[in-house]
């Protein structure tokens, strides 16, 4: 045993700062699209929209006048976009993209006559909860520094479990912040849901969300729970989980890494806070 | 595998490279595929629907040749003489395709559903309208086999576990601390991605084949690209292909270090579980550093890859490799020397070789039983021709073969990628996209052993049929078996980990 | 006046008896009988109390036969035996009332009332007997009785075999107590009890009659190896009967090896002592292992039974030890432990049998592993049950936890002896014993989890309904008395030390053991500063504060952890009360979100001590076979069958070669049963003329 712990010692902090500082090892990895309304032209949307194969970039109309509708929480980085359009498409490497309301990660821009005409960040509608749900995030801050999660696997393929798992690696370590993952609900104060949800798991989702007392939290890990990702149109697909529960914090990637994860759940409990901001991204510090 | 067609009396006709075609009429399939199984391996059993008909198709493979032979038969209506009384490893197969197809395997001694439990047993997801799902009503749980015996109970695990882990549910049956029987029970992760394949293109459809399972995205992947191109005739270069058996390594990898954490983990040692959580990580950081994508997601691309191997990715890779070698040396004769460790390992979970024989299992977990199969030596595709590797079989069939078998293949990535760095692949990114039609095996070796995919592309090369056969598909089936050969509640964890099967692959 | 009262409690059970003739033609005269036995037993009370505090009493009966005439006597030692009868036998009165409605039509009904009463009125008999005819004669009735009693159902499956080998096993036990009398002399005309005590006898013949008292009074008491009844006779009986059977019958044994080893035979050398000790604490330790197994719940009562009845002879063997050691204060001590523990488990045994009745009656089952859920559905008798079991598994501050401490306590007292083999020989005995008790609260934790805790594991558990008011009460009561045993040790440790007392002679025990610092605080400077005299104005009594030997060695006063309980427990509920009503929510169980909750999925009793079978293989040679049904073998299960087998090391290595011996011998002397007339006129010639010759 004595040389495990030898062997540990040996082996030094690898910890990211994150996220006190930058992870500059960890933000290489593309987290985001950027949209870049003054560059964009009707003809680059048109062509970005026909080879997302999601749902994330729609577009409708033509060249004269139309309206593109891009969103980020059904965004699963495939880059065709950024390959077919790079002057309005770029890749964002910061891993801070959780967000509190859907609608930050919306953008809509519509042109006239072959001309950008307007843009509007987020969805485009009030959200009447918003406020509502900015009081709760504040007062989430009860949970600052500690806070156990369940996570419930409501149909992913694994690739955002593996991230998750990370997060009690040495490179991570979640327990500092304060972070535990806990196998009952009964001592919960979060759920964490990745995967679509599907037919087979909504019931046991739904009762496991029952099983935990107030307060509570729900956090939406992945584009698959956001929206669906690639699996949207999946006939044993129940629907987007703020469909099923009220979500609190959207962290989209297809798998987001463990920073965004991170990131995500500091957001959560009011330590962090959004970059996306009404679908425009904050470079400020 | 000609010869072995012959003996049996058929007249096979080639397909793709390396494929040896049979169409035959049902008894002929079946007196066929029930001496073939007696030679050879029965790799896959599935159905398709080709212009309303069904029809059945088998994969046999044999030692030693690197050739497929494919037997169809067209069906005449929605039943057909079950294999599986004469051929077990056709058991689950014949299950999914009842419940995906509605074909109904006469005689097949338990066809109860694989996947959909609580479903309506009159719906067929594969072929029935897919707007009828979602108005389907839940149907009653099937009879879950029980134990009897006195103050015999069951404990359920799930399909809500403990841990960030993928939903599935277990059943024990227990006499109190003695683990008497496991009713596994899947499902709960179908997203029916092959039936989201059909009508897409072989780009859009590449999407699906890498978010199949997470952490074998590149060998699935490859597997399904590989099948589209020779079904396609598309040809790869030797950069191409070598860029491919690199990032096939890399993945091998980082699943090996995360597996051999969640061992450490589950034994109770919390510092090797942390060295190789840390060590998947690095690999992780190297694969972002050579294709923009932790887990090499949008790196393939029917006829080569998608992009360039960027040069920072190459350094970072090159100076890594000797710390590797180094951690997993010394890993793993730590572990060797560590007795807690190597008790709770030795003798837990056997599977014997002659039962394991039957279920024809592949990858680590068949190779502890004496299976000695892997697909890069057996059937070589991208570079692994060139490649010098080795093969470790064990026939002990516990969790510590299963263990050493995975140490083993750790070494041998790490040899493979030496190699492979030495010559660094120059590639260009491939920009052909797939417009004809044809119809095609493709495989690689998943971290989990053989991913096995067959694809059907239209004249306009778009996706007619994918079938996914990844290697958690035939590896599960012995599981529950390995599980009751005389283990405690407590070994339970140590038996799932040692395991290290993925459900999404399972589910799809 | 003890006797007086004696002789009325007899009057009323034989009046029962009688009434119970009634219920032939009338239902309800059970009702009538139940209320006989039940003042009977009240008066018996009386008469106990009345015997523990006056001097003892004589009375000779003008019958005579050959071998003397017949005499009964009551003292404090045959009041603490007579108080626990009276007891049991109102708690058993009462519930027989209704009880017997469900053990069959009205000639049984009638059986068992009768007999019952007749049962009770022999007992009473034997305690009171002065000498060593009536002893027998009692002794003989109650064996009798006792086997019809078991034998009632004896359409049950088994119980005539159960009642048979008890039967065999007390008779067995019943010879070896007669020659043991015969041996010291109680069979000469004019010897009573009173003038054996004061005779000395020669060595020889006083260690036989120590082998033959500790064999024939231990066949009775279960002692190792002649328990084997006890566990098939106990389930066997009616509950009512169970609950005598455990509750009182046993102790009658340890009442007459009380009676024959420590006061009738004179000084004993030291090795009766290690004898007693060692058999007693071998039996305490083989009795609790195989009540963990068992998954009958009356059947697990039993062993535990077996377990208690070990520890108490173990106590009988810890006195001999002081008394060879001229060390009476000690000896006292000890027979505190035996009597108090004798009473103690009368009481928790009682009402853990009277409430495995009710549970049968409610279930229509023994068998634990199907029980579950009872606590929502039988709202008086499960907290009954609950407070015996606890007792009984020897947790504080219930009155099962003071005997089984005191007599630890007392085993400790070896450290101020000299001889070391002594020590030693108590210190194992001290730790058997202790791994025993921890033993024993896995066993009760196993028992009320599984019978009532959870949810119902069959249908009959699920729909299982309250049992009549008469049972109710009945359990309750002896529920009650545990806890004002527990919460007020003058009343059991009182009756104890004053039986104590008069046996072994030594001045001053229940001053020692329950030191008066209510009369003389004075002299109790550190007792009465931590609050010793809290109710000293309340209680007419010595103390409160239990002292085994000397302050500085131990002490524990169970009314004031009694009361600091319940303050804390009302501080707890008033505050929770004042914080305001919080918002409730109910829930299923947790199970990880499974589809179907079943009352399968939840550990069983057999399950809950399964790895007991691995950590005691040695005793218990336990295997394990799983077999299935295949439709396809190896493959595709359709059923699966898991058995589990052990050996009980007395029945497969002692009983079984026994009888097996037993068996050839009488088959070898069957050649003289030839059948042959002339050969009969011959055998009886012979003996003629031996007759002749011996005269």
């Amino acid at each position: 045993m004595s040389r495990w712990i030898a062997l540990g010692l040996r082996s030094g902090i690898k910890t990211t700062s994150f996220p006190k500082a930058g992870d500059a090892e960890a933000s290489n990895v593309p987290t985001a699209i950027e949209l870049n309304p003054d560059r964009l032209t009707p003809e680059l949307a048109l062509a970005a929209a026909s080879v997302c194969p999601t749902d994330a970039i729609i577009a409708d109309g033509d060249t004269t006048a139309g309206a593109l509708a891009f969103d980020m929480g059904q965004c699963i980085l495939c880059g065709r976009c950024v390959r077919k359009a790079p002057q309005a498409f770029a890749y964002r490497r910061d891993p801070r993209v959780g967000v509190v309301n859907r609608g930050n990660l919306q953008t809509r821009v519509t042109w006239k006559e072959g001309r950008i005409a307007a843009v509007e960040r987020g969805d485009g509608k009030p959200d009447p909860a918003a406020e509502a749900k900015e009081l709760r995030r504040r007062a989430n801050r009860m949970f600052g520094h500690s806070l156990h999660i369940r996570h419930v696997d409501a149909g992913s393929c694994n690739g955002c479990e593996s991230e998750l798992q990370l997060l009690t690696s040495p490179y991570y370590d979640l327990a500092r912040l304060g972070i535990f993952f806990t196998p009952t609900p009964r001592h919960a104060d979060a759920l964490l849901v990745t995967g679509v949800v599907t037919r087979q798991m909504h019931s046991a989702l739904t009762e496991t969300f029952a099983a935990m007392p107030e307060p509570k939290l729900v956090v939406a890990a992945g584009v698959c729970a956001i929206g669906g990702g690639c699996f949207a149109s999946g006939p044993t697909n129940h629907g987007p989980l703020d469909s099923v529960l009220p979500v609190d914090v959207y962290i989209p990637g297809c798998p987001p890494s463990p920073s965004a994860l991170i990131h995500g759940l500091l957001l959560a409990i009011s330590r962090a806070e959004e970059r996306h901001r009404a679908g425009e991204a904050d470079d400020g510090s | 595998m000609a010869e072995l067609a012959q003996v049996v009396g058929l007249n096979p006709r080639s397909g793709a490279e390396g494929e040896l075609w049979v169409e035959c009429d049902e008894t002929q399939f079946d007196s066929a595929a029930r001496e073939l199984a007696t030679r050879a391996l029965l790799s896959d059993l599935f159905a398709s629907i080709t212009e309303g008909v069904p029809s059945l198709t088998a994969v046999f493979s044999t030692a030693g040749d690197s050739s497929w032979l494919l037997l169809r038969t067209k069906l005449a209506d929605d039943h057909f003489h079950s294999l599986t009384p004469a051929v077990h490893a056709a058991s689950w197969y014949e299950r999914e395709i009842a419940e995906m197809y509605g074909l109904h395997p006469d005689g097949h001694p338990a066809a109860q559903p694989l996947r959909l439990h609580d479903w309506p047993h009159a719906y067929r997801p594969m072929r029935d309208p897919l707007n009828e799902m979602k108005s389907l009503p839940h149907g009653h749980g099937d009879r879950v086999p029980r134990v009897r015996g006195q103050g015999v109970f069951q404990l359920p695990l799930g399909p809500v576990r403990s841990g960030p882990q993928e939903s599935a549910e277990f059943l024990f049956n227990s006499g109190g601390e003695d683990l008497v029987m496991v009713a596994p029970r899947f499902g709960y992760k179908m997203r029916l991605v092959e039936r989201l394949a059909e009508g897409k293109s072989v780009e859009d459809a590449l999407l699906l084949a890498e978010r199949l399972a997470g952490i074998s995205t590149f060998a699935n992947a490859l597997a399904f690209v590989q099948a589209a191109e020779r079904a396609a005739g598309i040809e790869v270069g030797e950069e191409t292909r070598r860029a491919r058996s690199l990032l096939n390594e890399l993945e091998r990898l980082h699943h090996h270090f995360g597996h051999l954490g969640r061992v450490a983990d589950s034994t109770g040692m919390a510092v090797p579980a942390a060295q190789y959580a840390a060590l998947k990580e690095e690999v992780l950081r190297i694969g972002a550093d050579l294709v923009g994508h932790r887990y090499l997601r949008g790196a393939l691309a029917p006829g080569g890859l998608a992009l360039q191997l960027a040069e920072v990715g190459r350094r970072h890779l090159a100076a890594a490799i000797p710390h590797w070698e180094k951690n997993v040396k010394r890993l793993e004769s730590l572990l060797e020397d560590t007795a807690t460790f190597i008790d709770r390992l030795d003798s837990t979970a056997v599977l014997a070789v002659d039962y394991a024989a039957l279920h024809n299992l592949v990858g680590p977990i068949g190779r502890s039983t004496g299976a000695d199969r892997d697909c890069r030596r057996d059937h070589p595709y991208a570079a692994y021709e060139n490649l010098q590797f080795d093969v470790l079989v064990k026939s002990q069939g516990d969790a510590l073969a299963r263990v050493r078998i995975v140490f083993f293949e750790i070494r041998q990535a790490l040899r493979l990628v030496e190699q492979l760095i030495e010559h660094w692949p120059q590639t260009e990114p491939a920009t052909e996209l797939v417009t004809k039609g044809g119809s095609a095996l493709g495989w690689a070796e998943a971290p989990g052993g053989e991913a096995l995919h067959f694809v059907e592309l239209d004249s306009g090369g778009r996706v007619r049929r994918w079938r996914a056969r990844p290697p958690a598909v035939v590896n599960w089936h012995p599981y529950a078996h390995a599980c009751a050969s005389g283990n405690n509640l407590t070994d339970y964890p140590v038996i799932e980990a040692s395991f290290g099967l993925s459900h999404s692959e399972f589910d799809r | 006046m003890a006797l007086e009262l004696v002789f009325v409690a007899i009057g009323c059970y034989l009046a029962g008896a009688v009434i119970a003739l009634g219920i032939f033609g009338w239902k309800a005269a059970r009702y009538l009988a139940a209320a006989a036995g039940t003042v009977g037993s009240l008066v018996l009370v009386v008469a106990a109390v009345i015997a523990l505090t006056s001097t003892e009493l004589t009375l000779t009966l003008p019958a005579s036969t050959p071998l003397g005439g017949f005499e009964v006597r009551t003292n404090a030692l045959a009041g603490m035996f007579l108080l626990l009868t009276g007891l049991l036998g109102t708690a058993i009165s009462i519930y027989s009332s209704d009880y017997t409605a469900h053990v069959g039509g009205p000639p049984r009904q009638a059986a068992l009332f009768g007999l019952l009463s007749l049962c009770l009125a022999s007992l009473v008999l034997l305690l009171t007997a002065g000498n060593a005819l009536t002893f027998l004669l009692a002794w003989e009735l109650m064996s009798i009785l006792t086997y019809l009693l078991v034998t009632i159902e004896y359409d049950h499956e088994g119980t005539p075999q159960a009642a048979f080998l008890m039967l065999a096993l007390s008779e067995i036990g019943f010879v070896a107590m007669a020659f043991g009398f015969a041996l010291i002399g109680a069979f000469d005309p004019g010897r009573d009890f009173a003038s054996l005590a004061s005779t000395s006898l020669p060595a020889g013949t006083a260690n036989a009659a120590f082998v033959l008292f500790l064999f024939g009074f231990g066949a009775k008491a279960g002692l190792l190896p002649l328990q084997g009844w006890l566990p098939e006779a106990h389930p066997a009986a009616p509950s009512n009967i169970s609950a005598l059977l455990s509750a009182v019958v046993v102790k009658m044994a340890i009442y007459g090896l009380v009676l024959t080893t420590i006061v009738m035979l004179g000084p004993p050398p030291i090795w009766w002592g290690y004898l007693a000790l060692g058999l007693g604490v071998v039996t305490a330790a083989y009795g609790i292992l195989f009540s963990l197994l068992a998954h009958d719940l009356k059947r697990a009562l039993a062993f535990s039974t077996v377990e208690n009845l070990g520890f108490i002879v173990a106590m009988v063997g810890a006195a001999l030890i002081f008394k060879s050691l001229r060390l009476p204060v000690l000896e006292a001590l000890a027979l505190v432990a035996v009597t108090l523990h004798a009473l103690n488990h009368a009481i928790l045994k009682g009402g853990l049998f009277l409430g495995a009745g009710s549970v049968q009656v409610a279930t229509g089952s023994r068998d634990m592993d199907r029980m579950g859920g009872l606590w929502r559905r039988m709202r008086w008798t499960a907290p009954a049950f609950f407070v015996v079991a606890t007792g009984l598994a020897g947790v504080p501050p219930l009155n099962g936890f003071q005997s089984e401490w005191l007599g630890l306590m007392v085993l400790l007292q070896s450290h101020l002896l000299h001889d070391p083999a002594v020590r030693l020989a108590m210190a194992a005995a001290a730790a058997l014993l202790a791994l025993t008790f921890a033993l024993a609260v896995t066993a009760y934790i196993r028992i009320i989890g599984g019978v009532f805790l959870g949810a119902g594991r069959s249908r009959e558990a699920q729909h299982a309904l309250e049992v009549p008011l008469t049972m109710r009460v009945a359990t309750g009561l002896l529920a009650v008395t545990a806890i004002a045993l527990g919460l007020l040790p003058p009343l059991g440790i009182g009756a104890a030390a004053t039986a104590a007392q008069q046996v072994s002679g030594a001045p001053g025990v229940l001053d020692s053991v329950l030191p008066p610092v209510f009369l003389h605080p004075e002299r109790f400077a550190l007792p009465v500063k931590l609050g010793g005299t809290f109710l000293s104005q309340v209680i007419p009594a010595n103390g409160l504060i239990v002292v085994p030997t000397s302050p500085d060695f131990s002490s524990i006063a169970p009314t004031y952890i009694f009361i600091s309980m319940a303050v804390v427990i009302a501080i707890v509920a008033l505050l929770l009360r004042l914080g305001g009503p919080r918002p409730r929510q109910t829930r299923q169980v947790w199970a990880g979100a499974i589809p179907h909750w079943e009352p399968s999925m939840q550990y069983t009793a057999t399950g809950f001590t399964n790895p007991l079978r691995f950590i005691f293989g040695t005793v218990y040679r336990s295997t394990r076979h799983i077999e299935g049904d295949y439709q396809q073998a190896p493959f595709f299960a359709r059923t699966v069958r898991y058995r589990h087998t052990f050996i009980e090391p007395v029945e497969e290595y002692l009983y079984g070669p026994a009888v097996r011996a037993a068996q050839r011998v009488s088959q070898r002397l069957g050649i003289f049963q030839s059948g042959n007339v002339s050969l009969y006129l011959l055998y009886l010639f012979a003996v003629f003329i031996i007759a002749l010759f011996l005269r």
